[in-house]
């Protein structure tokens, strides 16, 4: 069975979401964009064209350039809000036979749920290219007021598009659906919507099974496009005002001052002042001029306080239309871009008296929920499945009383990792592995939760024998800890229950000491590892020295035999540079030995191994 | 996970058949779990490989996106040097012009549009038409307002023109 796409088919955009691996996760079109406008177009040669390349030749084409057409899908023809819309647009509508609207594109005349299964058809094939799959069915949300012509004509665009329907869902509970709130019992929701160019509110109940729209209302005509468009004219009026010059005429002006408007916009949501800059904006006899405009925060706010006070009355509507009261609203969720708005942000929780949620992206929330309602209607998304993490990092204790971590904090469960280990000395017959829990970089400042050793390692040179460590983390987060030396296969492991039994506070506290301590522990893990590198150098150094007695000239070995000495008087104390600095000058004297070396005879023997008690997979 | 010990408390002992019944409904319960649980681990499964899969095709997509948004931020510098070009042809402005071309095209980006293209919605944006009589020129570009950036096939940013519309 293929996955149920969740489908945001809107005014001016659309996206498109599925659950995967349990999570929903909105898929970007083909042309890599996360929302895809809802505009179709019949090319001069007859080509279908959908989205953004659609709109790109609006300009030449307006005729057959059909945008916005769920605002004509399952009406009338006769409603006065549709004949106020069809003056707005370029394109020509006409009445059907039996009184709905039909909409001219070339020479054909289509029912707007053809229009819209074109931008479907379009935005399954993308869904499709994405995930490699075919895909037959999804789940479309309306707007809450859409009565059911207009839900069944939403239903047979998908039809003609060839989408089994799954279900049509109400826009403010897919956004509801988005932030989980549909398991939350007996919950009041506003979901307020301030889309591009329609703005609704409603008001949800959420019941035992059911999530249920109590009241909604809107105004049609009302969105960011106004925003943008009162930007706009600030921004001409003040070139004006310098330079005399009007540019809301000249279309190349008007395009960039589009852009420049949107983008100053976007800036001031967290920014308190932008410049707005476009140079060369237009020329006159003293030669070419330059729009050059500082725009504060404060400034558009003043220019949108009539939309957001539009907005808010129209709220207050629909909350007396609603059987409560503003206090006893739970929550409050923000869909649509301009929502990012910071002054319209506070307005909402100042009415609602508590911070509206936005923490899943506004553009895409509705998507998001259609795609939920998808997994559960598929049985992807499942409430036994939820799945677990592990609330603090699990690791072992190494060479110098290092926690080297196995599974991070945060891994969701069940997982496995396993790291190769090896021996500190010479001869080591037995490893002892020390499991430690916590963030902490030292074991000795992390939680010990036992300990078990590993012998029967045969004898060999440190660094040498593979000791193979796996952490195991099941379901229920009980751990199981296996050591194995990789020549004999011997292995010895120990299983800790409750390893993620700590309770709240404890993690919380355990989090706290690994911030507070983070330098201090960095420090000391450079120190171990400078001790450590430099415990080796000493190894290399001496067996070098042993090995090669007879082959290496006096004057060389009383040097390195100064550096060694250097390197243990330095080794114990505290200076990590100092360490450092005397392994690299051993280092460097020790180099030489091979260039002596290799001049007398060529090198039957490779160098002595590199690291020992540090990983080495 | 809380039933699973409660389920195998054993049951009372039942008479013959009865018991029998309840038995083969407890299997029959149990086998549909299997299957649903079965099922639900495959789906993961999957999910997972085609997660994968999809990553590693998209990891080059990725690669060209990151090179994409600094090339975008750059590009309005660039084009304020054109615009600048258009009123001034001074020498110290053509070598830096030629210097940033150069280096986009180092990176792979190409800089495309120029009057008498065919329009393609694909790469081309309409910002004005110009109707013309003659019939040759229809639905090409007339003037480039600002030329478009690609790296390969994909577009980076589409060149924003005005083009011709014959409608005899």
């Amino acid at each position: 069975m293929g996955k149920i796409l969740g489908i945001d088919l809107g005014t001016t955009n659309s996206a498109i979401a599925v659950v995967q691996g349990g999570e929903p996760r909105v898929l970007e079109n083909a042309e890599g964009a996360r929302t895809t406008p809802s505009v179709v177009a019949l090319s001069k040669t007859g080509e279908r064209l959908v989205g953004l390349i659609a709109r790109r030749q609006a300009v030449t084409n307006p005729k057959n350039t059909i945008y916005q057409i769920k605002r004509f899908i399952g009406h009338t023809f006769d409603e006065p809000a549709v004949q106020k819309d069809k003056a707005a647009v370029p394109y020509e509508l006409c009445k059907s036979a039996n009184g709905g609207i039909e909409v001219k594109m070339g020479d054909q005349w289509m029912r707007p749920e053809e229009v819209s299964a074109m931008i479907l058809g379009k935005l399954k094939a993308d869904a499709e290219k994405r995930l490699g799959e075919p895909i037959t069915e999804a789940v479309i949300t309306v707007p809450a007021y859409f009565n059911d012509a207009q839900r069944a004509a939403t239903r047979d665009a998908g039809k003609i598009a060839g989408l089994e329907v799954k279900r049509i869902i109400n826009e403010p509970t897919a956004a509801a659906l988005a932030y989980g709130f549909d398991k939350k019992k007996d919950e009041k929701v506003a979901v307020f919507d301030f889309g591009g160019g329609t703005f609704d509110v409603s008001i949800l109940e959420i019941g035992a099974d059911v999530i249920e729209v109590k009241s909604t209302d809107g105004d049609a005509h009302l969105g960011g496009k106004d925003i943008d468009q009162k930007i706009i004219d600030w921004l001409a009026a003040e070139f004006q005002r310098e330079s005399g010059i009007d540019i809301r005429n000249d279309a190349l002006a008007r395009q960039r001052l589009d852009e420049a408007a949107e983008k100053a916009k976007i800036e001031l949501s967290t920014a308190m002042e932008t410049e707005v800059n476009i140079p060369f904006v237009t020329s006159d006899s003293s030669g070419p001029r330059h729009l050059l405009v500082k725009m504060t925060r404060s400034k558009l706010e003043e220019l949108t306080e009539e939309f957001i006070d539009r907005a808010l009355t129209i709220t207050k509507r629909a909350m007396e239309a609603s059987p409560f009261k503003v206090g006893d609203i739970n929550e409050v969720i923000l869909v649509g871009g301009q929502t990012r708005m910071p002054a319209l942000q506070q307005a909402v929780e100042k009415y609602f008296g508590k911070k509206p949620n936005l923490s899943v992206n506004p553009d895409e929330v509705v998507a998001i929920g259609a795609a939920i309602q998808g997994g559960i209607l598929g049985g992807e998304v499942r409430d036994v499945l939820l799945l677990d993490v592990i609330p603090l990092s699990l690791g072992i204790e190494t060479m110098g009383g290092v926690a080297t971590k196995l599974i991070e904090r945060n891994t969701t469960i069940p997982t496995s990792r396993s790291q190769t280990f090896s021996t500190a000395a010479d001869n080591q017959t037995s490893v002892e592995i020390h499991i430690s829990q916590g963030e902490r970089a030292m074991a000795s400042d992390n939680k010990s939760l036992g300990r078990f050793v590993l012998d029967g390692i045969p004898p060999a040179p440190r660094g040498m024998p593979q000791v193979e460590v796996t952490f195991d983390v099941d379901a229920n987060g009980i751990l199981t800890v296996k050591a194995k030396d990789k020549t004999t296969n011997k292995e010895q492991s120990i299983r800790i229950e409750g390893s993620s039994g700590l309770a709240e506070q404890d993690i919380e506290r355990m989090r706290k000491e690994a911030e507070q301590h983070a330098d201090a522990d960095k420090q000391k893990v450079e120190l171990v590892e400078a001790r450590n590198v430099a415990e080796q150098a000493l190894y290399t150094a001496k067996k070098a020295l042993s090995d090669n007695k007879d082959k290496i000239p006096m004057e060389l070995a009383t040097a390195i035999n100064e550096k060694i000495s250097a390197v243990e008087n330095k080794k114990g104390s505290d200076d990590a540079v100092g360490i450092k600095s005397a392994t690299e000058e051993l280092a460097r004297e020790l180099s030489k030995v091979s260039e002596s070396l290799q001049k007398q005879t060529p090198p039957n023997e490779p160098p002595p191994a590199g690291t020992q008690s540090a990983p080495n997979q | 996970m809380d039933g699973t010990d409660e389920e195998f408390v054993p049951e009372e002992e039942g008479e013959g058949p009865a018991a029998i019944k309840r038995l083969r409904e407890k299997v029959q319960k149990a086998v549909g779990e299997k299957q649903e649980y079965l099922e639900g681990w495959q789906r993961a499964r999957a999910d997972l490989a085609n997660y994968k899969r999809e990553e590693m095709a998209t990891q080059g997509e990725r690669e060209a996106r990151a090179k994409t948004k600094i090339v975008e931020v750059l590009l309005p510098a660039l084009d304020t040097l054109e615009m600048a070009l258009k009123h001034s042809q001074a020498q110290e402005l053509l070598i830096v012009h030629k210097q940033l071309i150069d280096a986009l095209s180092k990176m792979g980006v190409e800089r495309y549009g120029r009057a008498g293209d065919d329009f393609d919605p694909r790469a081309y944006e309409a910002l004005e038409k110009t109707q013309t009589d003659d019939e040759t020129k229809d639905h090409k570009v007339n003037e480039v307002h600002r030329a478009g950036f690609k790296i390969g096939d994909s577009i980076i940013r589409p060149a924003q023109v005005s083009l011709f519309i014959n409608n005899t």
